[in-house]
């Protein structure tokens, strides 16, 4: 490509020069990224193709170059009839309180964590936090059923001793919602506090002793000095997660759903569990999951346009 | 140096392009079916791709019952070994690599497979010739069996019998609670049922003083919508005057809702049914009855609840002794589902269908494997000690007789030993006479308890039903908890069972009952 | 007056962030014990209501029906040799890509990013990747456990961000004294990533450790499968359903399938549990800028 415009007039040729001497200047850095490189290309770009397999009717023995092409069918029956738009409303409105309430949790915890001084107990707690990623829904949901039910879980008997009605929490419209939310954020925000706390012990010691001479309380070292220092990596985080309001945990709700409450709580991935993957429908799983990642994409490029807006910490 | 980066760029994009190379071509020639040349010579073993087993675990090949099969049906097994749970993901991708067995159990729904172009047909011609026992025993089980691998006229599978599934599941009362409320008979129609929930609930039946037993809860409800005449669950069909339905939205689910409804105000009905009685572990398992909140209980077969010993050292069935340790001093009985107003009654009921085992176009280009699989389906269906041998594996190391029944022998080091050994690779399906005969005490105990049941409707396999089904599902799921617990009227029936049709249930019912009068018509 | 004010409002604080910290562990205690607990419990004690913090009466036959296999500790080893040996690659992947995409100066790092970024977004799915995977010939290896997912976009994005987040001053003050670029990266960037890079390990290591459904597809052969994979299948054998595998396994022996379950889990995250305090020395807060600047 370059070796082309060399031919180009003047102006563009002079400013390809600069061009290829910033290539030049940076040639290390490249030959670093160029495994890299060559990593996404054959594991992620070659394997690409099978993305046509959402507009085919795929057939196993014909493969994806003799399979017939059939347009947006497996779209249409997606999002055909009285179901799908419930379950996209779900899928919504459950992961946007997911990250509403999961996305600052794990800061907070690592602000926490970091104001500890006692070491042991510090440790202790870093370890005990980050313990529940490694329980499987299967495990916890047996758990939670457990702790909430009307009759006999903690949950409804400290209310009862307060003077409340006990709370069927996991089959009620109202309540089912939240048990996710917070299920959700409770077993995650140790395991995702450990970015944070990475970030936080990568800040200059100096910055602290400075706010220490100007004696500085404790909450405004974190609103100055702790939290502006890890700002890059909170963007990240925001811009990252922000594709995750598509992307519902199948393993929660699929083991926490009940009838009653399918309601409010069933969304795109346990809708289209039996058909995609129990069914061998490759071409109605790949259109779902082209949807999800079109949607995810555009919510990553309208957070990563804010960033940008309005700090250089944008991810491109 | 600008060069030298440059090269180094091209050098990776060429190699991506030479690997896209690599794929397209490997994508064709993948399909491509292995050398048939051996197969021409009749003196040659004959060579099979072996998936007809559930596979537990990783057969070795150099094992006595692999070496006799061989040995007697001239044949060379490769037996491929996939995770029996994720069976259809890894099987699937094998498939659209280019690697298909020659023998296969089908746990998918035939018309997929057909048109992925995975099965072929068998004659019926060669299945009489060639494994005339086989057929016979499936005529006189159940011919329908027939239509269940039927598609489209053509028979593309061998259909197999479960011996289990022509037991209804149990219903299970809490023997010592009966007794306490004063009740001597097993109850056994709907209002000798209600009376009993009823003194369940308000009687105090485990003699603890506090009013927190129930009658029920969500394991006994198909039972209870048996007594109107259909064991509506999901998509389940109904023939109602030679024409399929589904059962979900026929009107006298509407009484039987109705009645749960009722019995859900009068607290008959564990109001933590909705997330169910089974609250961990295997799906038998009630801890809801366990645990002396309620006092009946179903869903599991007679050898789970089972409460007679067969045999030395034996003590009776899984949930049975859960149970008992649970409840040291409690007792069980095994009841009958209860007859409704119309006289009708019935348990749901798994049915005969098994697994069917199919073979691959790969297969049909040599008629010798076709042959040697339903001679070996032949014999394993005629000679006893061959089925035994292939089925249990060898008498004395996998299995011995104890009394009128047979018995695992446990290694103590590995649970799947006998499946190691090659138990249960190459039998493709039980005979359901031999399997009576080995475990003869255990099926009188079954044949005491059995009671009546509703098998399943046997249709043939429709594309709008796979597309409909887990929606419906759903539907019918939501609907009915919501009525029974009074959070919709029992009047919303109506427009549920609109709303159902509306939505790709009629579509399924013209498609199922096309099918299925072309099948009758054959 | 005004350092009185602050120590009161200090005080609050930690007194609050101590409060919510041991709460938050006491709710992870609870359900760590009940696993724990009825991993050692009889099949009578787990089926009864209540949480069971602590034993009552011990039943060791779910770790019994774990340990019985021998092949577990070939698959042990498997699982420690393919998280040793993916971590390592993915930490050193990563830090190779974020460190030049980390460079403000770089031509086109916007759409060299890009390029990066798209693919979290598109893949071709399963069959394309088996379909690379074999034409590559890594089935039955190590390999295809480890470098299909080598690096993940997430993680080499937050060391990227990590890594601009630097005092840029260090850089500039080692520039002027006359150090190279690759004394720069190794002596002065590495040294202050590492926090994030014990992050990365930490994230690689899980993932690594908890993997089983590659290792199911690409390989065939038993002795080469991780733990994760052999566990799942003691579990499955220990609660199959009697009905699928014919008469004699329905003269059952109690089913003890919870106790089983939670010994799998115990024996499968115990070992892993314990790799956090190891990296923990390199969360300490500005140690590492302190020794490089000292």
């Amino acid at each position: 490509m370059q070796r082309k415009s060399m031919a180009l007039p003047h102006a563009a040729e002079r400013r390809n020069y600069s061009l290829l001497r910033r290539y030049a200047k940076h040639k290390y850095y490249f030959l670093m990224l160029l495994p890299v490189l060559a990593y996404f290309i054959i594991f992620h770009y070659v394997p690409i193709y099978g993305v046509l397999m959402a507009f085919q009717d795929y057939r196993i023995f014909k493969g994806i170059s003799g399979s017939e092409f059939v347009g947006l069918k497996h779209f249409r029956e997606l999002f055909d009839g009285i179901y799908f738009l419930p379950v996209l409303k779900n899928t919504l409105i459950i992961n946007a309180y997911k990250i509403l309430f999961g996305f600052p949790a794990p800061i907070i915890l690592a602000l926490l964590i970091n104001e500890i001084m006692r070491p042991r107990f510090k440790k202790w707690v870093q370890t005990i936090s980050y313990l529940p990623h490694f329980l499987s829904w299967i495990v916890l949901s047996g758990i939670i059923i457990e702790v909430l039910s009307p009759s006999r879980g903690i949950v409804n008997m400290i209310l009862m001793e307060l003077g409340f009605q006990p709370v069927y929490f996991l089959a009620d419209t109202s309540w089912f919602r939240s048990v996710l939310v917070s299920t959700e954020v409770w077993k995650g925000v140790g395991f995702s506090a450990i970015i944070y706390l990475a970030a936080i012990a990568g800040i200059s010691p100096d910055l602290y002793e400075a706010a220490e001479v100007d004696g500085i309380s404790r909450l405004k070292k974190v609103w100055y000095i702790t939290l502006p220092s890890i700002a890059p990596v909170i963007v990240i985080m925001i811009i990252l997660n922000s594709g995750s309001i598509i992307n519902d945990d199948f393993d929660q709700i699929f083991n926490l759903l009940n009838t009653n409450v399918q309601s409010v709580g069933d969304v795109i991935s346990t809708y289209t569990y039996t058909e995609g993957i129990a069914k061998m429908n490759y071409s109605y799983a790949a259109a779902v999951g082209l949807f999800k990642n079109v949607i995810a994409l555009i919510m990553v490029l309208t957070a990563n346009t804010i960033a940008r807006r309005f700090s250089d910490q944008a991810i491109f | 140096m600008r060069r030298e980066r440059l090269g180094k760029k091209w050098a990776g994009w060429a190699a991506a392009a030479l690997l896209v190379g690599t794929l397209s071509a490997c994508g064709g020639g993948g399909k491509a079916s292995e050398s048939s040349g051996a197969a021409a010579d009749p003196s040659k073993p004959v060579e099979l791709d072996w998936l007809a087993y559930n596979s537990y675990a990783q057969p070795d090949p150099n094992s006595d019952i692999f070496k006799m099969v061989e040995k007697k049906f001239n044949a060379k097994f490769n037996v491929w070994y996939v995770d029996t749970q994720q069976w259809n993901d890894q099987v699937n991708v094998k498939f659209a690599a280019g690697e298909i067995p020659d023998v296969l159990q089908i746990r998918e729904q035939i018309p997929k497979y057909v048109a992925n172009g995975i099965l072929a047909d068998i004659s019926e011609e060669d299945i009489r010739k060639y494994a005339p026992t086989y057929a016979k025993v499936i005529d006189e089980y159940d011919s329908s069996l027939w239509n269940t691998v039927k598609y489209e006229g053509k028979i593309y599978a061998l259909p197999s019998v479960n011996l289990n599934g022509d037991y209804p599941q149990s219903l299970i009362w809490r023997k010592d609670w009966l007794d306490k409320v004063g009740i001597t008979k097993t109850p056994e129609t709907l209002d000798e049922f209600e009376t009993a929930l009823k003194k369940f609930r308000n009687e105090d039946p485990d003699g603890n003083g506090k009013k927190d037993t129930y009658g029920m809860s969500d394991h006994a409800i198909p039972f209870v919508l048996g007594a109107f005449g259909l064991p509506a669950d999901n998509t389940n069909y109904v023939l109602k005057d030679g024409k399929i339905e589904f059962a979900a939205v026929q009107p006298e689910m509407k009484e039987a809702l109705a009645l749960l409804n009722k019995w859900y105000q009068e607290e008959l009905i564990d109001p933590e049914f909705i997330t169910g009685e089974n609250t961990g572990g295997y799906w038998a398992d009630s801890q809801a009855f366990y645990n002396n909140r309620i006092g009946l209980t179903g869903g599991g077969m007679f050898y789970h609840w089972r409460n007679k010993p067969i045999g030395e050292g034996d003590k009776g069935g899984g949930q049975y002794l859960n149970f008992k340790k649970a409840q040291p001093n409690g007792e069980i009985a095994f009841g009958v589902p209860p007859v409704g107003p119309n006289g009708k009654s019935g348990a749901p009921q798994w049915g005969v269908s098994s697994t069917p085992i199919g073979i691959t176009p790969k297969a049909a280009e040599d008629p010798r494997k076709l042959q040697t699989i339903l001679t070996m389906l032949e014999t394993s269906f005629t000679d006893y000690d061959y089925y035994m041998t292939v089925f249990r594996g060898t008498e004395g190391v996998d299995w011995k007789k104890e009394g009128d029944t047979v018995v695992n022998i446990e290694d103590p080091n590995d649970d799947n030993a006998s499946f190691k050994r090659g138990a249960q690779v190459f039998s493709m399906m039980e005979n359901p006479e031999f399997g009576k005969k080995a475990f003869s005490g255990l099926y009188k105990f079954g044949d005491s308890v059995k009671t009546k049941g509703y098998p399943p409707v046997i249709a043939p396999a429709v594309d709008s039903l796979s597309q409909y089904s887990s929606n419906l599902g759903k539907l019918q799921k939501e609907t009915y908890t919501k009525i029974i617990i009074g959070e919709q009227p029992v009047d919303s029936f109506d427009k549920f069972a609109q709303t159902f049709m509306d939505n790709g249930g009629s579509q399924v019912i013209k498609d199922v009952n096309e099918a299925y009068q072309k099948t009758l018509g054959e | 007056m005004k350092i009185k004010n602050r120590s009161w409002g200090d005080r609050l604080y930690v007194g609050f962030a101590y409060t919510v910290l041991i709460l938050l562990c006491a709710s992870i205690l609870v359900p760590m014990l009940q696993v724990v607990t009825i991993s050692m419990s009889p099949v009578e004690v787990i089926n009864s209501y209540g949480f069971h913090l602590f034993p009552t009466k011990f039943d060791f036959s779910g770790y019994e029906q774990v340990f019985r296999k021998s092949i577990i500790w070939t698959a042990y080893a498997n699982t420690i040799f393919r998280t040793v040996l993916g971590t390592a690659l993915t930490v050193v992947l990563t830090f190779m890509g974020a460190y030049p995409l980390s460079k403000k100066t770089l031509p086109h790092r916007p759409f060299w990013t890009a390029l990066i970024v798209f693919t979290m977004f598109f893949s071709g799915g399963l069959i394309p990747s088996y379909m690379l995977i074999k034409s590559l010939g890594l089935m039955n290896t190590m390999w295809s456990l480890v470098l299909p997912g080598a690096v993940s976009v997430f993680l080499l994005l937050i060391v990227r961000n990590f890594i601009s987040a630097l005092p840029e001053s260090l850089e500039e003050s080692a520039k002027i004294d006359g150090a190279g670029e690759l004394y720069i990266l190794w002596k002065i960037i590495m040294p202050l990533s590492m926090p994030i890079l014990a992050t990365v390990s930490l994230y690689s290591a899980v993932g690594h450790w908890n993997a089983w459904f590659d290792s199911m597809l690409y390989i065939q052969d038993e002795h080469k499968q991780v733990l994760q994979l052999i566990l799942r299948r003691i579990v499955i054998d220990g609660t199959l359903d009697p009905a699928a595998g014919g008469g004699a396994d329905l003269i059952d022996k109690p089913v003890n399938g919870e106790s089983m379950k939670m010994a799998t889990l115990v024996v499968s995250i115990v070992p892993i549990i314990c790799v956090y305090p190891f990296l923990q020395k390199y969360f300490v807060k500005g140690t590492m800028l302190g020794s490089v600047k000292g």
